[in-house]
């Protein structure tokens, strides 16, 4: 697989720093857009605010001057006072039947009702009247009309103003936003370029590389040291292949070789009857049960066996074991005592731990003499169930007790005894899965195994091997 | 009926089969398998789990799907517990792992003969070969009228024998039938199980019910 470098503008970083900008930039124009509409309609209001109250000046201009019978005469007095001292942006019409009496306005429409409308611009107009104007008018009397309104143009100004501003704010957000998001994404993107790039150094054999930890307790450290842990057990994992290669080899030649013995001697000595074939036979049923077993670790060194994972009751397996037993055990002279307390639930596989549990036994049995008595127990510490088989024979010297879990390890003085040597490699395997702790111990005398279950509270599936 | 893709191991079981007196149909692809298993009668049919065009387990759920009621041993060399667990509910009734010895294979495939006769019997509550008598029910044991005290296991044991009476019964099978177990927990367990056995039911009378066929298994018949 060929790796490209890839362009900042490709990696997810920089795709979410723009999408957040984008959301950033929209959530901003939204903002200012409501800013712009309350402001201008704040302007106008204002505008229309005093169009009202010089209508109602003018109003009360009219009805004052009605008992004289002069109203209209007041209110045009009204008009022209207020024209006086107003700018051209006040615009004012007094219209009795349609013909303007007063105001700088022509004669309109007679509406009573805020209006907006267009209106042409006075001859005294101040530069940049916009020639559009907001007011109000109403009806004085039948047939008489005042209306007041001012020019839009200050409005329209601070509104011009205003657009201008924001869009000078957007722009600049937009920058700032691009520039920040550039500098955090090339920053966050060199950390995963160097998790790459050791993980490139290791495929192409550096295999003792690590990803380096900054010890900021963040994501990416997090990250960063799983997959140390990861490339520490596949390290492990290949030395343990490595270890069982060579030992298969060393240990499955003798056992091949007096294969090979037998049917030459068997070719040589064609009359010499069935029993140098019987013994080949034999020797082939052995190397094919050595290599069952093998096979069977391998399944559960892989975990593949985890699917078989129930509830149980620890002391359950354990005295079905003892009792499948203890007729041979018997018979080979060995006694047997059982203190087994109920009720020890757990997570585990009944058809592995039951082998573990035989073997146990089975080895008890022939690695001690007849007569040697086998004590099998099993009890609850805390949130442990601890369970022993214990011989009073010979036991192992403490510096042999690491390297019988070794496969195919047999000690010089077991070598002439039947068994593959896979017995206790088999049951670490086991007792791994199971989260189990397995450890030899001098008996006083003889040999003592004991297994520390995590019971069923306590239980987490169990972790890769340190 | 072999279904089997390797020559060798279908020119093992034919012969050895043959030599007992059975007739053997051999087909060594999945469907071709199928066409004969589905259309002729059989009295056992063993099929391999890995075959050319339809794999073993997908013939035998097929099979059954078209109502072939046909017992079937699998043969496989996958050596997986679930791959038997995943075999025995997907329609087959037992499951041997190569390589395997003829006896072996040979015990089975009796076992799953006459099957509709066996299925009659497994019907019944009591079990007699001879003067035994076995009770499921009750869970009791008698010969020539006297009772017989035994334990829980020697009775399953017992059983066992005696539902398969007169046909030989392997150490794997019983260790399989009886205690569940895929290993060999170590050459005397077995035997000594069966020494206390034959004591109780034996020992004191003449005829000797319970027989070692020396490497083939044991057989309960009567003499």
């Amino acid at each position: 697989m060929s790796y490209g470098r890839i362009r900042l503008f490709q990696t997810e970083t920089f795709r979410l720093a723009a999408i957040y900008v984008g959301l950033f930039l929209g959530s901003m124009l939204f903002l200012l857009a409501m800013i712009y509409f309350i402001v201008s309609n704040a302007f106008e209001s204002d505008l229309l605010r005093n169009s009202r109250d010089d209508l109602a000046a003018i109003r009360k201009a009219y009805v004052l001057g009605a008992p004289k019978n002069k109203s209209l005469h007041e209110a045009k007095e009204m008009i022209d006072d207020r024209l006086l001292a107003s700018d051209a942006a006040d615009l004012f019409l007094l219209q009795k039947d349609g013909v303007r009496v007063a105001g700088n306005l022509p004669a309109m429409a007679a509406r009573a009702a805020t209006i907006r409308m267009d209106y042409p611009l006075l001859p005294g107009a101040r530069a940049g009247a916009s020639g559009r104007l907001l007011g109000t008018g109403e009806m004085l009397a039948p047939g008489i009309y005042a209306f007041v309104g001012r020019d839009l143009y200050a409005a329209r100004h601070a509104e011009d103003r205003m657009v201008l501003a924001f869009a000078a704010i957007l722009l600049l957000t937009l920058i700032l936003s691009i520039a920040g998001g550039l500098v955090l994404s090339r920053s966050f993107v060199r950390r995963i370029d160097s998790i790459t790039a050791t993980c490139r150094s290791i495929m192409a054999g550096r295999l003792n590389d690590r990803i380096p930890v900054r010890g900021a307790r963040n994501e990416l450290d997090q990250l960063g040291s799983t997959i140390n842990d990861m490339l520490d057990r596949i390290n492990s994992l290949m030395e343990g292949v490595r270890q069982v290669s060579n030992d298969i080899a060393h240990d499955l030649r003798t056992p091949l070789t007096h294969l090979r013995n037998r049917l030459e001697r068997a070719r040589r000595d064609p009359h010499g009857g069935s029993g140098a074939i019987e013994a080949a036979i034999a020797d082939c049923d052995e190397l094919i049960a050595m290599f069952a077993a093998l096979l069977r670790i391998a399944q559960i060194e892989s975990g593949a066996r985890r699917a078989g994972m129930q509830t149980i009751d620890l002391a359950d397996v354990l005295r079905g074991v003892v009792t499948l037993y203890i007729p041979a055990l018997d018979d080979a002279g060995h006694a047997v005592t059982a203190d087994i307390s109920p009720g020890l639930r757990m997570l585990g596989d009944p058809q592995l731990l039951f082998r573990l549990f035989a073997n146990l036994l089975d080895n008890a049995s022939r690695h001690t003499p007849r007569g040697t008595p086998i004590a099998v127990s099993a009890s609850q510490a805390g949130a442990q169930a601890r369970v022993t088989v214990a011989d009073a024979g010979e036991g192992i010297p403490a510096e042999d007790r690491e390297l019988v879990f070794r496969r195919f390890y047999r000690r010089e003085r077991s070598r002439t005894t039947p068994g593959s040597g896979l017995g206790l490699a088999l049951a670490e395997a086991i007792a791994d899965l199971h989260g189990a702790h397995i450890a030899l111990e001098d008996n006083k005398p003889g040999l003592r195994v004991v297994l520390t279950f995590p019971l069923t509270e306590a239980a987490t599936l169990p972790r890769a091997a340190e | 009926m072999l279904i089997e893709d390797d020559t060798e191991t279908a020119l093992y079981v034919t012969e050895g089969l043959q030599q007992l007196g059975h007739i053997v149909a051999w087909a060594s692809t999945g469907p071709d398998g199928y066409f004969q298993a589905s259309h002729n009668d059989h009295e056992v049919i063993i099929a391999d789990r890995m075959l050319p065009g339809m794999d073993g387990l997908t013939l035998v759920k097929n099979l059954r799907r078209a109502g072939v009621l046909t017992p079937v041993l699998f043969l496989t060399t996958m050596d997986d517990l679930n791959a038997r667990v995943e075999g025995l509910e997907g329609g087959g009734d037992d499951y041997l792992t190569k390589p395997f010895a003829m006896a072996e294979l040979v015990a089975r495939v009796n076992a799953l003969t006459r099957r509709s006769q066996h299925l009659a019997t497994m019907a019944q509550t009591r079990l007699a070969v001879a003067d035994l008598e076995l009770d499921l029910l009750s869970r009791t044991v008698s010969r020539a009228g006297k009772a017989i005290e035994l334990q829980a296991q020697e009775f399953r044991l017992l059983e066992f024998l005696m539902q398969n009476s007169g046909k030989i019964v392997t150490r794997t099978m019983l260790l399989e039938h009886v205690w569940d177990l895929d290993f060999d927990p170590g050459t005397t367990v077995l035997e000594s199980h069966m020494s206390r056995l034959r004591a109780k039911v034996d020992r004191g009378f003449d005829c000797e019910l319970i027989q070692t066929m020396r490497g083939y298994g044991y057989v309960i018949r009567p003499n």
